[in-house]
């Protein structure tokens, strides 16, 4: 199975979920900002393309795991995958593409992301770091349900 | 929509189409907003290709490369797919039209303009579709050659 975790480049969420997933990260306590910022450069996630799947690696499950930095309209991209994975022959459930922006809640993920845009042009890694500070476990509770279930392709969580 | 039906033969070859035909065309300025990015299946050419019409939004460098990753990611011969950039030969006028009428919902102004459009710039899709069908042809013959070596 592919499982794609995917969110606006200026938050970390996606690259972040993909290491729990992976267990380079912690799922029962909060790891220290510098782990944080070890695994994001580890996976290069600054350096990173916007709409272009990065693969993360293995799980224990021989699931293929993956990371997606994409923009902030996720319609068309939900639609270009579900429509093409439709093409390419894939099965349905074989791959899951996780929104990993939706862990964060909506109103913060609107001011934070806006802060977090603002910190990217500034060259700052604090706020997106605050932002996983601040939802850390609502990413671990997502990808423990990721891992338990497969999900609808394209639909996300 | 318009190079698939040309390529599908179901606009003509060998004249500029009527306003109305274009109107008619199936799909022709009619994809809602939360369509956008869905591949559209629109029949099969005589060579058994399959011909889909995609909308990329704004963002189409973005989605190209979600396209290819994913074409990579599952293994899929990248040479079974073309995608083709019809909105280089697009007349102005089809983006204001389409803009009208899909934007600002001014249906009955904006879809004759954007056809208009399509009209003005109907021998620059032909030509774009023709090259398409060469390649194709080319790509298919590469791939025969390679199973007979």
């Amino acid at each position: 199975m592919h499982i794609i975790y995917h969110c606006p480049h200026p938050s970390y969420a996606a690259v972040v979920a993909a290491a729990i997933h992976l267990g380079l990260l912690p799922p029962d306590q909060k790891p220290p900002p510098r782990s944080l910022l070890e695994i994001v450069d580890h996976f290069a996630w600054n350096r990173a393309e916007r709409g272009r799947i990065y693969p993360a690696g293995l799980d224990e499950g021989g699931n293929s795991i993956y990371f997606l930095p994409r923009g902030f309209n996720l319609t068309i991209l939900q639609n270009v995958v579900a429509g093409f994975s439709a093409i390419l022959g894939v099965d349905k459930g074989e791959l899951s593409l996780v929104d990993a922006e939706l862990a964060a809640g909506r109103h913060w993920r609107r001011g934070a992301l806006f802060v977090c845009s603002l910190g990217r042009i500034a060259g700052s890694r604090f706020f997106p770091l605050l932002e996983i500070e601040r939802n850390y476990f609502a990413l671990v509770r997502l990808v423990e349900e990721q891992r338990g279930r497969g999900q609808p392709l394209g639909k996300g969580k | 929509m318009i190079a698939a039906a040309i390529h599908l033969r179901k606009l003509p070859w060998d004249r500029l189409p009527t306003l109305a035909e274009l109107v008619k065309q199936e799909r022709f300025d009619r994809t809602e907003n939360r369509e956008i990015g869905t591949p559209f299946f629109m029949g099969r050419d005589g060579e058994g290709n399959e011909i889909y019409a995609l909308g990329l939004g704004p963002d189409k460098v973005m989605i190209r490369r979600t396209i290819a990753s994913l074409i990579k990611i599952l293994a899929y011969p990248p040479r079974e797919i073309l995608l083709v950039d019809t909105l280089v030969c697009i007349h102005s006028l089809t983006r204001i039209g389409g803009f009208l009428s899909r934007r600002l919902g001014l249906v009955s102004c904006g879809r004759p303009l954007a056809a208009l459009g399509i009209r003005l710039s109907y021998r620059g899709l032909l030509e774009l579709v023709q090259a398409t069908m060469a390649q194709c042809q080319r790509q298919r013959n590469d791939l025969d050659l390679n199973r007979e070596i």
